[in-house]
Parts: structure tokens; C-alpha cells; sequence
């Protein structure tokens, strides 16, 4: 791939230090309200984390577009309800279209409605302002453990997808019938072919896809859409 | 009165929810022995002028509710529309509005206090500029005249016009469209209006001369015998 010219810059310090916390956690902050965002930035930063700032929803997916370079690591959304232009639901159910992150919505004292049309859209939590230092820090803590989880799940469906890619097509259909509960000889007779090579294939791709039981097999057929 | 006290709760929120957070961090800040005397004094300098910022807020809804003794003196209409005008000729320059006066310069004289008077034309003009704001031709169209012993002053802009349900709610307290912003600028022009023995009445220009918004200010005119 190549990089445009004004993302090639040498690593400082900083770059260092960001990539430090950005391997903790990167919190995208996103309030009209500028001493709001002030406040939660600080609060954030104290803890640790790398944070961004965004004060409308539309900045925030402009810069998305952007496509800018990151440091990896876990990262939520910490949004805020009420917003001009774009709203915070809005703003989820959209980002909800293009990938996983955890979203973590804020509102002062807010009806009940926006709370469960929040819940319902898949907001990890909705957070009522003004928010204790506390309940806002735990509730970042989860997002980010989340996030981190969503993202192990995808690096093991991506192994997963790459060590079925090397069965062979016998070994696969083979495999595909055992995780479906066929018998040896039931598979023997079906495909009218010896049970000792229906026994053989199904050793080698049992090896192939690191299953040592057959409920493994079982668990990577089902997760891994064998 | 409830109404009140939700809105006031929820303009409220912003600056507490500064407060709250800054001096949390300053807190915490102080636990760890990572701030230094001057990101201490930073934090609580924030939380000074966010507690400033709630007051100002109580201030402004206080003074809706208590409205302060009005003046009574001749007041002419036209050349507060000017002045108005000349108030907000830079927010009318950046967004492009342009406004277009009829050509009557005579004194239009009402009784009544100018400041408040203003008040509402000032209002009048900023919804006017904020509702042009995403429409191509930006015009604010402002007119008065002498009817029946009344004055009446229409201001009238080329945005979308009001919704149906924005028509009905406009004037009730804390009722708004825009995100920024208590509602309350309507009804507190319709009470001065009221005050001063007019009223207020905003509809829609059919669609056929443009559509648009039209804010009309109804007044008592000053008698001769007064003059």
C-alpha cells in the first residue's frame, strides 16, 4: 500500500507516547458543548487512555472518511445525545453500519424513550449527565475490554478462515459431514469411497484446522462457516 | 411552571456537567501527584467560569420571568428596524442575508419602551437569518405601515417557512427547533408585544409569492393628540 506523502513523518516521542496509550485504549469524545469536551478529555487522559475530540457527529465522520493512520489497540465512542445536525442515535445506528465499536451514549436527564430507542440500536450504555468521574471511567473500562474482545474474535476468525483454506476439497466435504454428525461408514458409503480414506481424511483435516476433539471440529464449523 | 423547571434542569446540565468532571480530574489530578500547581489552577479556573455560565443561565430565564418596568415614551418604529438592522448587519454579512427595506422612511411612532421593542425585531431578525441559512436566496424583507390607528410591521424571509408544528408551538415556552437556544425568544416578544397593548403573530407567506416566514407586529399607533 502506499502511503500518502503527509502521513510520512519519522516516530517521535509523542507518536511513542500516543502509541503507549492508544495500546490501552483510544476514547473518541464527541459533545457541541467545548468545556464539556474539555473536562471528559482531561478525565480520559488522566486515566491513561488516548482521546479524540470531535464537537459536532458530522466532524467525526468527515475524519473517518479521511482515512487517517492509527495506533492499534481498543477504542470506544463516547457520544453525546443531543447534538445540532446529527444527533448521537443518529450518529450510532450510522457508524453501527460500518463497524463494531462499542458506543457509549451521554444525555442530560433525557426521556426515558432515548434511552431504550439507544439500548434497542445497541448502545453499550447511556450515561446521564452530569456524569461521575466514576460510573463514566467504568463505563469506558467495559467498552474498551469489549473492543478488545470483538477485535480477538475477528483475528480468530480471520486464522480460522485461513486454515480452512488449505483443506482440500475431499478433506473439507469430509469435515463438513462429521461436524454435521455423519457416521465414518454412513460418510464411506455416501461418497462411495473406502472407510479406511474416510478415516484418513478426516485425521488430516482435523490437523489441518487444529481440532483435537471432535467437539472442536463442531466449534470451528460453527464459527468458522466451514 | 414544571415546564420551567425542565428546561432550566436541562440548560443547567451542561455547565454542571463541567464542573463535575473538572473538578473530578483535579481530584484526581491531586491523589496521584501528577498535576502541578498550574494544571491545578487550570481546572479550577475552568470551574469558576462554568459556574459563571450556570448563573448567567439563571439570569437569563429570571429575567422572563420578572420582566423588568417598561418605559413608556414615543417610539418610532422605522428607525428601530434600522438600528436593529445595523446590530446584526455582520451576522446578516457572513451568512449572505441580504435585507430588503420597503421605501418608506416617514416616523412610524408607537408609545412604548424602545429597548424592548428591539428586543423583538432583534429576535424577529435572528430566527430570519438562522432559518436562511441553507436556502439559495436570503432575503429578509422588512415592511411598515400605518392601518387603523395601528402600526404594523411585518418582517418577512425567503427561508422554508415554519412547519405546521412549529406554527402551533411557536410561543410556548421552551418549545424550539433549533438545538442551541432556551424557545423562549417568541413568547417573551409576544408578552413585550402583549405589554404594550399588540400582539404577535407569525405564519407563513403562501407558496406561490415564495413561501418564507413572516413575523407581524401589530401596535397601537401614537394618537396626534398625544404628539
Amino acid at each position: 500500500m502506499k502511503i500518502p506523502k503527509e502521513y510520512r513523518s519519522p516516530i517521535t516521542v509523542f507518536d511513542r507516547k500516543l502509541a503507549e496509550r492508544c495500546a490501552r485504549g483510544r476514547v473518541i469524545i464527541i459533545d457541541d458543548d467545548e468545556e464539556i469536551l474539555s473536562a471528559l478529555t482531561a478525565l480520559v487522559e488522566i486515566e491513561g487512555y488516548a482521546c479524540e475530540t470531535y464537537v459536532s457527529a458530522l466532524s467525526y465522520l468527515q475524519m473517518m472518511n479521511y482515512n487517517r493512520p492509527c495506533f492499534p489497540g481498543p477504542c470506544c465512542v463516547l457520544c453525546d445525545v443531543k447534538m445540532p445536525e446529527l444527533d448521537g442515535l443518529e450518529l450510532q445506528s450510522r457508524l453501527a453500519e460500518l463497524d463494531d465499536t462499542p458506543v457509549l451514549l451521554m444525555s442530560g436527564a433525557s426521556g426515558v424513550q432515548e434511552a431504550v430507542r439507544a439500548f434497542h440500536a445497541g448502545a453499550l450504555d447511556f450515561l446521564i449527565k452530569p456524569i461521575d468521574a466514576d460510573t463514566l471511567m467504568a463505563a469506558v473500562d467495559k467498552a474498551l475490554v469489549i473492543s478488545a474482545e470483538r477485535h480477538s474474535q475477528r483475528v480468530r476468525k480471520v486464522n480460522l478462515a485461513a486454515q480452512i483454506a488449505t483443506l482440500t476439497e475431499r478433506e473439507r466435504d469430509i469435515a463438513r459431514r462429521v461436524a454435521a454428525g455423519q457416521t465414518n461408514p454412513a460418510i464411506a458409503d455416501e461418497l462411495g469411497i473406502a472407510l479406511r480414506t474416510v478415516k484418513l481424511h478426516r485425521q488430516r483435516a482435523m490437523e489441518k484446522i487444529g481440532a483435537v476433539k471432535m467437539t472442536d471440529l463442531v466449534r470451528i464449523a460453527d464459527e468458522g462457516n466451514l | 411552571m414544571g415546564e420551567l423547571a425542565a428546561s432550566l434542569g436541562h440548560e443547567l446540565n451542561q455547565p454542571l456537567t463541567a464542573i463535575l468532571t473538572n473538578a473530578q480530574v483535579a481530584k484526581r489530578g491531586l491523589q496521584s501527584g501528577r498535576f502541578d500547581t498550574g494544571q491545578h489552577t487550570e481546572f479550577l479556573d475552568k470551574i469558576v467560569h462554568n459556574t459563571q455560565r450556570a448563573s448567567q443561565i439563571i439570569e437569563r430565564i429570571r429575567s422572563f420571568i420578572r420582566p423588568s418596568a417598561s418605559r413608556s415614551e414615543p417610539v418610532d418604529l422605522n428607525l428601530i428596524v434600522r438600528e436593529v438592522a445595523g446590530l446584526v448587519a455582520d451576522e446578516a454579512r457572513s451568512t449572505k442575508v441580504r435585507f430588503v427595506f420597503s421605501n418608506n422612511t416617514e416616523q412610524m411612532l408607537v408609545t412604548g419602551d424602545s429597548i424592548q421593542l428591539s428586543q423583538i425585531v432583534l429576535n424577529a431578525f435572528r430566527n430570519a437569518i438562522e432559518a436562511l441559512k441553507h436556502t439559495t436566496q436570503r432575503e429578509i424583507r422588512v415592511s411598515c405601515r400605518y392601518s387603523n390607528a395601528r402600526v404594523i410591521l411585518r418582517i418577512r424571509d425567503t427561508g422554508p417557512g415554519l412547519t405546521p408544528e412549529a406554527l402551533e408551538q411557536a410561543g410556548t415556552p421552551f418549545f424550539t427547533t433549533k438545538t442551541t437556544g432556551l424557545g423562549m425568544g417568541i413568547s417573551i416578544s409576544r408578552s413585550i408585544a402583549m405589554q404594550h397593548g399588540g400582539t404577535l403573530i407569525l405564519s407563513n407567506a403562501d407558496t406561490q409569492s415564495g413561501g418564507g416566514a413572516i413575523v407581524e407586529l401589530n401596535l397601537p399607533a401614537l394618537s396626534e393628540a398625544n404628539i
